[in-house]
């Protein structure tokens, strides 16, 4: 198991965005580097990269950085984990 | 299967590339989890050079089935309070009652502001602030109708009875529960930049809502000093003006410390 803890500047997250094969377009949402296709994020909302709270495995699922999206993931990720 | 091979490998690049990557005080070998924190804003001339090889060994990390989650500093806060609440027994019913009555799709902002109130309830007005905020920009009207509702008690006194009243009429519950959540037609939520104009205003339109509805009261909520003050002025002006035949009485229930928190329902005919 691999956690990587990342910080919250552009070059930082870009870096972690090409480990997925992943880029950004002029809008700064992210897209697939291969398609251009919008990446969506747990929700099915496209994300930006100032909004990348992170990135898990189970189909790679992005996460913003609120804490309503937060939450969200946990408790799927979890199945309602604690909550 | 695990890949030992390949977290040695990130371990051993990591303790080269010092500019780049710190790593976890976690004992890899025991738990076979590498945690490191990654930073390439300004890396080292020579950790610049090994960028591209650390980049192949995280792909091949986490295409090694065995895990990944990669996060972002700046959730470290909110991680830790939902890590916290989800771990206490606060609120245990309303939790139940959220995962079992509310629309899938508002369940996470409703116990997001579950961690709202509890943060109000200990007066860490820093994080209320923030999650309020975040609430919003994450749900927009929805978001802060849903923090105002829960903050204000609610989901304990309106919500929840509701339920119980109508039963297993799922359609019923729902549309009412929309009603409320969308257009919240029975309170006012006073912000600090409403002044005694803009509540009366406010006050106008919900009085028809709430008639509409069927409600028989309209309260309005204030925190904060000013908040408490502005409400007063205008509850004062209100019961010796008679300037709306519709209101019936005032019943005023000041509390929290200091004054800082009131409740004004206003009974209406």
């Amino acid at each position: 198991m691999l956690n990587i803890t990342f910080s919250n500047d552009p070059k930082t997250k870009k870096f972690i965005l090409s480990i997925f094969n992943k880029t950004v377009n002029d809008e700064g949402t992210i897209i697939e580097k291969d398609t251009n296709r919008s990446v969506l994020d747990i929700n099915g909302q496209e994300i930006t990269i100032e909004r990348l709270g992170g990135v898990s495995n189970g189909s790679e699922i992005y996460v913003k950085d609120d804490i309503v999206s937060l939450v969200d993931f946990y408790r799927k990720k979890d199945r309602n984990g604690g909550f | 299967m695990a890949d030992f091979n390949l977290l040695d490998k990130l371990e051993a690049i990591a303790k080269n590339c010092k500019s780049i990557i710190k790593i976890g005080s976690e004992n890899k070998t025991v738990n076979n989890i590498l945690n490191i924190t990654l930073n390439v804003s300004n890396p080292s001339d020579l950790d610049k050079g090994r960028l591209a090889e650390l980049e192949s060994t995280i792909r091949q990390a986490i295409n090694s089935g065995d895990g990944f989650s990669f996060i972002n500093e700046k959730t470290n806060e909110p991680r830790q309070l939902i890590e916290e609440y989800s771990k206490s027994d606060e609120k245990e019913e309303s939790r139940e009652f959220i995962a079992e009555n509310i629309p899938p799709s508002d369940q996470s902002i409703w116990y997001t502001a579950l961690i709202l109130k509890s943060e109000f309830e200990k007066g860490n007005t820093a994080n209320v602030a923030r999650i309020k905020d975040q609430m919003i920009m994450s749900r927009g009207d929805r978001g802060r109708n849903i923090a105002n509702l829960c903050s204000s008690g609610y989901l304990e006194s309106l919500i929840i009875p509701l339920k119980n009243t109508v039963g297993d009429d799922t359609k019923i519950f729902n549309d009412i529960y929309e009603t409320i959540v969308e257009q919240v037609p029975f309170a006012i939520f006073v912000a600090s930049n409403m002044g005694e104009v803009e509540i009366k205003e406010e006050l106008l339109i919900k009085i028809k809502q709430a008639k509409n509805y069927g409600w028989n009261k309209v309260t309005i909520h204030g925190i904060g000093e000013d908040n408490v003050k502005t409400i007063q002025k205008l509850m004062y002006k209100i019961q010796y003006q008679n300037e709306y035949p519709e209101i019936q009485g005032i019943d005023v229930d000041s509390h929290g410390s200091s004054g800082k928190i009131i409740s004004v329902a206003i009974n209406i005919i």
